[in-house]
């Protein structure tokens, strides 16, 4: 016993210690410009619109390759949910990525910093030649300062579906959705069943961070805007945006026409969606684009967000492929960014995730109806505030408790307030 | 191995209470069985399908599909993940088991000046939440130019004290005579570390080294942030970017999972038996 | 004779020098040896935390620039709602979880203690969810906890009972992560406690019995004292590792819905790296860490008379 013991303990440290040693030798570094005298090595990092992003990239690197056969191209997918961690960490550092995608309302704190390449700055691009492909809008929400900070690459805004077959099982004309979201909230009584296998309307919940595309939307239409001109104060804290926040507390804890949060977790409410537990939901085109490519004989209904007293606005933003200031490779990260945003780039992403094109010049659904309906809806967007701290981290989590029934609308809406105000103050 | 205390149920005063208090012991363990693997079987089931919802239903263990195991390696990186968390693992545990046991056999046997105060500020330390020294450690290891490296993920692991705490305690059971008899021998201090110490430490060890290897296999923050590509990605973090914005696949998630227990399940098998020596003192006489 | 003396004499001072040598290694042998670690731990852990504490005296964002501000981040604390909501939650879990988590590993220990065949096999299944990482574990109670088709709410189902939103509603959340902790944790305190119950010799046992100890007896006045050491040092050890819950909350619900089951070590981890106010972040981890340092000496206290220091 005492024998085989010690065999094994020394059999095992050897092997331990071996591991160890290869642990503790020096890795080769993440620029590898020692042996290849001009190989590059570039990363890509982007957040997912889809289960596919890891080997559509792939595939669309090595044809940059073609093109650039000394440079080498690690591409990172980062999940949503840790997306401020991830890229705080990384920018603090010095080795960011070279190239990330940013949303429009997370990336004025890495701008402000200095952290991002002014696009003006970078000779081998023709920025002149870049902007008339875009909205006004589309490449002004890219720039902050009036200094240009990243290409376009897609917008993705939220539609309002529902399911016609349903509305008509109701007694309601399918082909008319409610226009504003008090009569959302009556047809919403309609079409709930008390057996709980139906809901009039859904949310979904925070727990893949996506709440905030939705739960706004009716704030904003109630109150108005979240910021004023220049973000230098959080207006989102009148009686109004109470109101907005209150009518989606009443739907899920009073009416009981929408499931309570978590009921269906994060992207589920979808599929539920498409299987008729939920008859009326906002959502984006991708959410549901291989939900319908699986049921051809549901019946969809697309049409912009019911309008508030305030306003009708809808929600939607515009991601970018930026370049880090601290990036060793500046013009190759530049042709990079400049192959990413190109019309076969951008037209085969899109066709992939059901997500549209920043570009004007580029248009996969001529002959999709679906597709036409949702990119119609792509309009009209809430001004979503720029402001250099990741403030869907402070709100959500208030409006959540709202609507879990911890504590008041009211009290979300005010203590969200505060806190906002005082950052921005702080100055951080 | 004798079962002392095994005589607990068999008291002198109700043999037949005792019969079915027996059975009433394997019922309990039993359903305690069920509770802690069910899940795990459950789990199994559902990596045996291709599925987006997570419903549940044994089908699957009767007509199982395979796929996602060969999905893993293909479709994630699993086979990476797996290799970087051996590697972190194991080079972790090896090295804490030497550093903290020769550091625990230094504060346990031998006086020196600033011992005391020393061993206060290890054990001080003991209660430091991670997230305290997170930043600051990842600006340190940027500035050492060591992200995304295995130094990053390794050498912030051996920092941690509480293996040192552990040894000594345990080397303090084990009686000086050993030592002394030793000495008296001509043995040098790192003689005694190694003949008398460590064979003694043997249980100690094993708790440490189980200890060690478990929080590293599933160490998640850390890694989350200091490996910026899948070249020194562990399992943890792997795992927890599988469940994406939209649908999960829960059978892959469910595929990984599983696979993901295996190495750990093999380390504390061969750890147990080190265990059942007895905790709580090395006892160089049988008891 | 001079000369043998004189030869003789130099001899005995080399092997004094010699022997002051050996007695000068010897005392530096401690710092020889505890050298690496102390290194080590110096550079990983020390240096770190000095920086943390420099850290808590700073405000702005480690982005854009930090500058001091005193004290003036402990006394933001005070105000700050999610501190103490998370305070509160960290608490309430860990007040459940020990006695849960170590009751369950002496209870375990005490059945597998008993004379009964296929130990082994018990033990193994046993110790499966041990061996599941914190992440593993968290997927795997997402899955069993899901309010559409999940374990539990299929089981209800079978009763007639509607179906529960688990991870939605607040005041299950922290017993949920209790018992995650628990079905993780109990297999392997249970071996660590089996270990200490069989190295309890037999004839205490068999003494006890004649004088007609009755079993629960035995256990009481026997078996738990003399498992003090493995009892105690499994109790400190747990406390401190659960009051820093993150793993679980961060996989199942990100500490949601709202604060519900927002940790204050979430709540850290979220001010340094999603509000970005590493200093803030600092501040309360120095707060926090106090307290677990009170906790932690608190619980040895009590058992003082078990333990030399």
């Amino acid at each position: 016993m005492t024998v085989h013991r010690r065999e094994f303990l020394k059999r095992s440290g050897v092997v331990g210690a071996g591991l160890a040693a290869a642990g503790m030798l020096p890795r080769v570094g993440q620029t590898s410009t020692a042996s290849a005298q001009e190989s590059i090595r570039l990363t890509v990092w982007k957040a997912p619109h889809g289960a596919g992003d890891e080997q559509f990239f792939q595939e669309q690197f090595d044809k940059f390759i073609t093109d650039w056969p000394n440079v080498e191209i690690e591409f990172r997918s980062t999940p949503w949910g840790a997306w401020a961690e991830t890229y705080t960490a990384a920018f603090a550092s010095d080795s960011p990525p070279d190239i990330s995608y940013m949303p429009n309302a997370y990336f004025p704190k890495f701008a402000e910093a200095g952290l991002l390449v002014d696009f003006d700055t970078l000779e081998t691009v023709d920025l002149a030649a870049w902007k008339p492909l875009f909205d006004e809008r589309i490449w002004s929400l890219g720039t902050r300062g009036g200094k240009v900070y990243g290409l376009p690459f897609l917008q993705a805004g939220i539609s309002f579906v529902w399911n016609k077959a349903l509305f008509a099982e109701a007694g309601l004309d399918p082909e008319t959705p409610p226009a504003t979201w008090d009569e959302l909230r009556s047809f919403a009584a309609q079409l709930t069943k008390a057996d709980g296998t139906q809901w009039g309307y859904g949310i979904e919940d925070n727990s893949t961070g996506e709440m905030g595309n939705y739960v706004p939307v009716p704030i904003v239409n109630y109150g108005g805007e979240l910021t004023n001109e220049d973000d230098t104060e959080w207006l989102a804290t009148t009686d109004g945006h109470v109101q907005g926040l209150q009518i989606q507390v009443d739907m899920i804890l009073t009416d009981k026409v929408a499931p309570p949060l978590g009921t269906f977790a994060g992207p589920e409410i979808f599929t539920a969606f498409a299987d008729g537990k939920i008859v009326m939901i906002l959502c984006y085109s991708s959410n549901l684009q291989q939900l319908l490519a699986d049921r051809p004989e549901f019946q969809i209904g697309i049409g912009m967000p019911p309008a508030g007293p305030a306003n009708d606005y809808s929600y939607g933003g515009v991601g970018y492929w930026m370049i880090a200031e601290k990036s060793a490779h500046r013009d190759e990260a530049a042709a990079l960014t400049e192959f990413l945003s190109s019309p076969d780039v951008v037209n085969a992403y899109m066709t992939l995730t059901g997500l549209f094109p920043a570009r004007t010049d580029v248009q996969p659904f001529a002959d999709d109806p679906v597709q036409n309906a949702f990119a119609a809806t792509q309009r009209n967007f809430l001004r979503a505030p720029s402001l250099p701290f990741d403030y869907f981290g402070i709100i959500l989590p208030e409006y959540e408790s709202a609507l879990s029934g911890q504590q008041s609308a009211a009290d979300a809406i005010a203590i969200s307030g505060e806190i906002i105000n005082e950052r921005i103050k702080d100055g951080s | 191995m004798s079962a002392a205390g095994a005589g607990v149920f068999q008291s002198a005063r109700n043999p037949r209470g005792a019969k079915t208090k027996h059975i009433a012991v394997y019922l309990a363990l039993v359903l305690a069985c069920l509770v802690t693997a069910g899940p795990i079987v459950l789990l199994f089931a559902t990596s045996l399908k291709q599925t987006y919802t997570r419903a549940i239903d044994f089908n699957s263990l009767i007509r199982p599909d395979f796929a996602n195991y060969r999905a893993i390696w293909t479709e994630l990186q699993f086979g990476q993940w797996l290799m970087n968390s051996l590697i972190v693992a194991i080079s972790v545990t090896v090295l804490i088991l030497f550093l903290d046991s020769l550091a625990g056999y230094v504060f346990a046997r031998m006086r020196f000046r600033g011992r005391d105060p020393l061993f206060a500020v290890l054990l001080a330390t003991l209660m430091v939440p991670l997230p305290v020294t997170l930043l600051p450690l990842f600006l340190f290891a940027n500035e050492l130019r060591l992200i995304n490296t295995f130094q990053a993920l390794i050498y912030p692991a051996l920092a941690y004290p509480m293996g040192v705490f552990m040894m000594r305690q345990f080397i303090q059971t084990i009686p000086d005579e050993l030592d002394d008899a030793a000495r008296i021998d001509g043995m040098s201090d790192f003689g005694i570390y190694v003949r008398v110490i460590l064979p003694l430490c043997v249980p100690g060890l094993a708790v440490l080294g189980l200890y060690t290897f478990m929080s590293q296999w599933g160490s998640l923050l850390w890694p989350l942030i200091v490996s910026t590509s899948e070249r020194t990605r562990t399992i943890p973090p792997g795992l927890a970017t599988i469940p994406g914005q939209f649908a999960t696949n829960w059978g892959l998630t469910a595929a990984a999972t599983v696979s993901s227990l295996f190495p750990m399940l093999l380390v504390f098998v061969v750890f147990q038996r080190f265990l059942r020596q007895g905790f709580g003192g090395g006892r160089s006489t049988k008891g | 004779m001079t000369s043998h003396s004189a030869v003789g004499s130099a001899q005995k001072d080399r092997a004094a020098t010699i022997r002051s040598w050996k007695r000068r290694a010897r005392r530096l042998t401690p710092y020889l040896f505890i050298l690496p670690k102390i290194a080590i731990f110096a550079a990983f852990l020390l240096y770190p935390l000095v920086q943390a504490v420099l850290l808590s005296f700073k405000g702005g964002a480690i982005l854009s620039g930090m500058r001091n501000v005193g004290f003036a981040n402990y006394r933001k604390i005070l105000d700050d709602d999610l501190f103490w909501i998370g305070l509160r939650n960290t608490a309430w879990y860990t007040v459940l979880v020990i006695p849960a988590v170590i009751g369950a590993g002496i209870g375990l220990a005490a059945l597998l203690n008993q004379q009964i065949r296929f130990r082994g096999v018990f033990i193994a299944l046993l110790i499966v969810p041990s061996v599941a990482s914190t992440v593993a574990a968290s997927l795997i109670w997402n899955y069993l906890l899901q309010t559409n088709g999940g374990l539990f709410n299929a089981a209800l189902g079978l009763f007639g009972v509607a179906p529960v939103n688990w991870l939605g509603t607040p005041k299950y959340l922290m017993p949920i992560f209790v018992a995650v902790e628990v079905w993780r944790g109990a297999g392997f305190y249970a071996i660590i406690f089996l270990a200490s119950m069989q190295s309890i010799p037999s004839h205490l046992y068999d003494a006890a019995a004649i004088d007609g100890a009755t079993a629960s007896q035995s256990f009481r006045l026997i078996t738990l004292p003399l498992m003090r050491p493995a009892l105690l040092f499994s109790t400190v050890m747990a406390t401190i590792w659960n009051f820093q819950l993150f793993d679980s909350p961060y996989v199942m619900t990100k500490g949601g819905p709202g604060h519900a089951s927002l940790t204050i070590v979430m709540y850290i981890y979220d001010r340094a790296f999603k509000y970005d106010s590493m200093g803030m972040a600092a501040t309360m981890s120095i707060v926090l860490l106090l307290i677990i340092m009170c906790l932690a000496l608190l619980q040895l206290r009590l058992f003082h008379k078990e333990i030399q220091f």
